[in-house]
């Protein structure tokens, strides 16, 4: 897990709109396991959001006429897929957000911390490389983004990679990386686990980041 | 798992159920929608079912009265009478088995109160036949005996029983003679049954007929039955041979054929009118799906983050309106029958047609569906392809897109389409409809390009009458009016979208009232230069455009010029004709006395004066309208060929005259000409004056007398009347076409509906903040009923404004061409009524919007998010 840091307009949403394939660089290139997508036409785009990517959203963009378990599916749905295929899938992902018992619930029944491990459960749904994540816990209180976090370290102690963008430095702790970005370019990283650490990084890239590009000297 | 194999707590089978969702959480939306495509289809339908029975009805007439004839000898379009001695011509044609001679007229059923209705189902169709002969019509006596003595009549079975007329009862009539009574010797049937949609018909011995008639001389149509395996065809070139060019031989297929063509402009105006249902519903999916679209761009962005392509969104988008569509078709298919029903009636009222039943065909239907489907795949297909250019980064901003403002590219592609459509398109309205299939497309097309233009150029016209109209809401309702004004103007497309739908259907019907009333004000105008008559003798109802009346007999006329108070009584003969002489329109063929016409008609002749105008008339000569003379190129001078059913002549053009009588499509002869070739000798109308001023009361008063007790058919009007009654005639076609306009202006009613609860949700949290800060539910209420006044108001005035420049621009163009007399007159009267017509639609309009605005929880409006 990457998390990406860095103070407002660093780039770290446009960052992962680009990664996600949901927007195009002005300038160089990007890969995965050594295909480049930045120059695809927007239906190959389309194919690689729909089966390479999985996305969560801060705002968690459920469908608000759907139930937990056909949010989950959207996915599937998406692909043009029979939702029956998925039926298993679907209860093993809403069982492994703690959601089992709420498949039939509307988003407007749910809280915000249900309805973003939804979320998470509609990401993983077809087994992406890749899961992009735009400030996960943003819009929750610390008991519910907690909750989520560990849900997500949990995902990737499983094997899912997982990038996320946060303004949390706990959150951010929680990964293995931490990248800080800084007017559209990397400065600096520091290991996860150390929250601490994690929290002076980042003062120091708001403040210039001179001890950070000294230390990385 | 769930039985179906599908996950629990999952109803959906598949992407296509994501929009049959989002369609259940917008019912009222989903149902102003699907109300505006069953109004469509159902005018659609309703009007193709009226067109179908129309035809069926004149070619089932033909079938059912001519079961057993071959072939029909008479005057061409069924004008004018055959001399008497055709008859035994036809009769030594080889292949001709028997040759029936037969009068026809009009008679009136007197009720107990000795008054002769006009109505239809006290109209008979009689016709004086040889009961010796073989009967062409093949009909049957179901009961009773078939007339032996001259008093007797038969009648045809359908009417009788309608009637509740039994054989052996006694039927006192009026006649172009007067008054006679009859026994019904009998009731017969035809071999097809026999539906005119309330009119009777009836046979009686031929010499009773021409008494009756005052037809001597002559035979208004000859039946004949052809010899076994004789073709048709045969026997038509045959009889063809040896009676005159003015005479029409035609089996009774194409007769029906021929009335059927006859019909064929007013089915190209019905499918026009009702296509306008068609046009603003499709304008209504247009507007309603866009709304949608914009609504949920967060949704849709999210789809597209999460793989799903354009194009599936895009379909989706179509797929949602489709199902709608194919509820609101069937609902609509319905509704066409009732609407049908409801033409079909007014056509008989109106225009006296005997239509039958309902003609109902699955042709019909399939048509009206599929033009429901592509209205429905047109108006969606904008807001298609705008939510399938939705980007997935919009799911992550959740930025809601503003609003385009209107640009110059719009309003020069508006104007481009508006300008030529207007051009085309009048010149297709006002050339005489003779065209065919392919004018008249190419002149519906244009009107629709027209309209097109119109909705393009709607946001320039109606922001500005918007923002004119909010300065008086702003000073009487400080608060309310600022907030609907503000509203409507920031969304300035969607406001003009949704009041286009207003400015298109509103500016027909001033298009159509403005013609009316030009017409019938210029017609008054021509009449009162013109009458030098005190009154007009006539059959009761009589109108040049209406359904056929019997002739006055000169009996009537005679009588009335010795009433002791009348000057001159002078007839005027009308014909209409689908075919004038040397020309393929319709028009009015007419016969004065030359003698006497200018002492009660005072028209102005070109080319000559009126005296040299009626010498030449006397002279065997002819005066043709403007109309004729610009469609024809025939100049004073010039020979106009008359191929009549008696005689084929060629007849000098004396004079040329300007009127609007008819559009200008008029021939006038003399009486002795047109009998002579056109075998005609009763009087349509006759002109009476007083024999001095002082006593015009005292003539009334005789004529009346006279009416009342010997001839209960006809009527005494005068010249004020005279021109209401040629004024209702006008009216009421053009009324017919506005009330088929109705129904679009219904569906624009939906769209301003759709527009308001759409504006109710967008505005929640707004209308949170006005309650919770003591503002009270009438007050909201208030907001929401001004935004409606706003637009069915901005809508109105700017479709009274289209209209008025559309109907002013042709006009001037028919002026300048044919109709030199007419002058442009301006309907105030329906403009108030249109201007009151906005204000209703727009209280209506906001009822259910204003209600769930006011019932907005405040607390929960805030958070709305």
């Amino acid at each position: 897990m990457v998390a990406i840091m860095g103070p407002s307009g660093s780039g770290k949403s446009t960052l992962l709109h680009i990664l996600g394939a949901l927007d195009r660089p002005d300038g160089g290139s990007v890969e995965i396991d050594g295909r480049r997508y930045d120059d695809l036409p927007d239906r190959e785009l389309t194919n690689l959001r729909g089966e390479v990517f999985g996305f969560v959203f801060q705002f968690f963009n459920l469908l608000p006429t759907l139930t937990a378990a056909e949010n989950v599916l959207v996915p599937a749905l998406v692909n043009g897929e029979r939702p029956a295929r998925y039926a298993e899938r679907v209860e093993e992902l809403l069982a492994k957000v703690g959601l089992g018992d709420r498949a039939a619930h509307a988003p407007t029944e749910l809280s915000g911390g249900e309805q973003q491990r939804v979320a998470i459960a509609r990401a993983l749904l077809r087994r992406p490389r890749l899961v992009l994540a735009d400030e996960p816990t943003g819009n929750l209180d610390s008991s519910a983004g907690g909750t989520v976090m560990s849900l997500l370290r949990d995902v990737v102690d499983e094997g899912q990679t997982v990038v996320m963008v946060t303004h949390d430095p706990g959150a951010a702790a929680l990964a293995d990386r931490v990248v800080f970005l800084r007017d559209g370019a990397i400065v600096g990283e520091v290991a996860g686990g150390d929250t601490g650490a994690v929290i002076d990084a980042f003062r120091d890239v708001e403040a210039g980041g001179g001890a950070l590009q000294r230390a990385l000297a | 798992m769930s039985s179906s194999g599908l996950p629990s707590g999952v109803r959906l089978h598949g992407f296509a159920g994501i929009g049959l969702r989002s369609l259940r959480t917008r019912p009222l939306r989903s149902v102003l929608t699907t109300a505006g495509i069953v109004l469509g289809v159902g005018m659609a339908f309703g009007v193709m079912i009226l067109v179908t029975t129309i035809h069926s009805s004149f070619g089932n007439l033909f079938s059912a009265i001519y079961g057993n004839t071959t072939v029909i000898v008479s005057g061409k379009s069924m004008v004018g009478s055959v001399p008497e001695e055709t008859l035994a011509k036809v009769q030594r044609v080889d292949g001709v088995e028997a040759a029936v001679g037969g009068i026809s007229g009009i008679f009136r059923v007197i009720d107990e109160n000795g008054e002769a209705s006009s109505g239809r189902d006290a109209t008979l169709f009689v016709s004086g036949v040889d009961f010796d002969a073989p009967d062409p019509s093949g009909s049957e006596i179901v009961s009773g005996r078939e007339p032996s003595g001259p008093r007797d009549i038969e009648l045809e079975q359908g009417w009788a029983e309608q009637q509740g007329i039994e054989a052996g009862d006694r039927l006192r009539l009026a006649t172009p003679s007067g008054v006679t009574q009859l026994n019904v010797a009998g009731i017969f049937a035809l071999r097809t049954s026999l539906d005119l949609g309330g009119y009777g018909t009836a046979a009686l011995p031929v010499a009773t007929a021409r008494e009756l008639t005052g037809k001597r001389g002559v035979w208004d149509e000859i039946d004949v039955i052809g010899a076994d395996g004789v073709a048709a065809a045969t026997l038509q070139r045959r009889i063809a041979a040896v009676v005159g060019p003015g005479v029409e031989v035609a089996t009774p297929a194409g007769r029906g054929e021929e009335a059927n063509e006859a019909m064929a402009g007013l089915d190209i105006v019905l499918y026009f009118f009702s296509g306008m249902a068609i046009f603003v519903g499709a304008f209504l999916i247009l507007n309603s799906f866009s709304m949608t679209v914009l609504q949920r761009i967060r949704e849709i962005g999210t789809l597209r983050a999460l793989g799903a392509s354009r194009r599936r969104v895009a379909t989706s988008v179509v797929g949602e309106a489709l199902i709608l569509a194919v509820v609101g078709c069937l609902l609509g298919l319905a509704l066409g029958v009732a609407l049908a029903e409801v033409l079909a009636a007014a056509m008989r009222n109106l225009f006296g047609l005997p239509l039958a039943n309902l003609d109902i065909t699955a042709g019909a239907a399939v048509v009206a569906v599929i033009v429901g489907l592509l209205a429905t795949i047109a108006g969606s297909l904008y807001p298609a392809l705008r939510a399938g250019r939705i980007s997935p980064i919009q799911a992550l901003t959740g930025g809601a897109e503003i609003e385009r403002r209107p640009g110059l590219r719009r309003a020069l592609a508006g104007t481009a389409l508006f300008l030529p459509g207007l051009a085309v398109g009048g010149l297709f309205w006002f050339s005489n409809q003779s065209g065919g299939a392919l004018a008249a497309l190419v002149g519906v097309g244009s009107t629709v390009t027209m309209f097109v233009g119109m909705v393009l150029l709607a946001p320039f016209v109606v922001m500005p009458i918007v923002r004119l109209l909010a300065i008086p809401a702003r000073v009487l309702m400080p608060a309310e009016g600022r907030l609907a004004a503000d509203s409507l103007r920031a969304n300035p497309l969607r406001t003009s979208a949704t009041a286009a739908a207003l400015v298109v259907t509103l500016s027909v019907v001033v298009v159509n009232s403005m013609l009316s009333a030009s017409f019938i004000g210029s017609i008054d105008d021509e009449l009162d230069a013109r009458f030098a008559r005190d009154l007009t003798v006539q059959p009761a109802g009589y109108s040049e455009y209406g359904p056929p009346m019997s002739g006055i007999d000169s009996s009537l006329r005679r009588k009335v010029a010795a009433l002791p108070a009348a000057g001159t009584v002078t007839p005027r003969r009308i014909v209409y004709m689908t075919h004038l002489p040397g020309s393929e329109e319709p028009g009015l063929l007419t016969a004065v006395d030359p003698d006497q016409w200018s002492r009660v008609d005072h028209s102005e002749y070109e080319g000559a004066s009126a005296a040299e105008t009626m010498t030449g008339l006397a002279g065997g000569g002819a005066v043709i309208g403007k109309g004729l003379a610009d469609e024809t190129g025939l100049a004073i001078g010039e020979t106009l060929v008359l191929k009549g059913a008696s005689d084929t002549a060629r007849v000098p053009v004396v004079a040329t005259v300007d009127t609007l009588e008819a559009n200008g499509n008029l021939v006038t002869l003399s009486l002795a000409t047109m009998k002579r070739v056109y075998g005609i000798d009763s009087d349509s109308v006759l002109a009476v004056t007083a024999a001095s001023p002082g006593q015009r009361k005292q003539l009334d008063g005789e004529v009346e007398r006279l009416l009342e007790r010997d001839y209960p058919g006809f009527e005494a009007v005068s010249n004020e009347e005279f021109k209401a009654q040629y004024g209702d005639a006008i009216d009421q076609q053009f009324a017919f076409f506005n009330a088929i306009i109705g129904i679009a202006v219904v569906v624009g009613l939906l769209g301003i509906i759709n527009t308001l609860s759409m504006s109710v949700l967008e505005r929640t949290r707004e209308i949170g903040v006005l309650r919770a800060l003591g503002g009270s539910r009438w007050r909201v209420r208030r907001t929401m009923l001004d935004e409606s006044l706003l637009i069915s108001l901005a809508g109105s005035i700017a479709g009274i404004a289209a209209g008025l420049f559309v109907g002013a621009a042709w006009i001037f163009s028919i002026r300048e061409s044919t109709l030199v007399g007419l002058k442009l007159q301006i309907p105030a009267g329906i403009l108030i009524v249109i201007a009151i017509l906005g204000v209703l639609i727009g209280t209506l309009a906001a009822i259910l919007p204003a209600r769930r605005a006011a019932h907005l929880d405040p607390l929960k409006a805030l958070t709305y998010e």
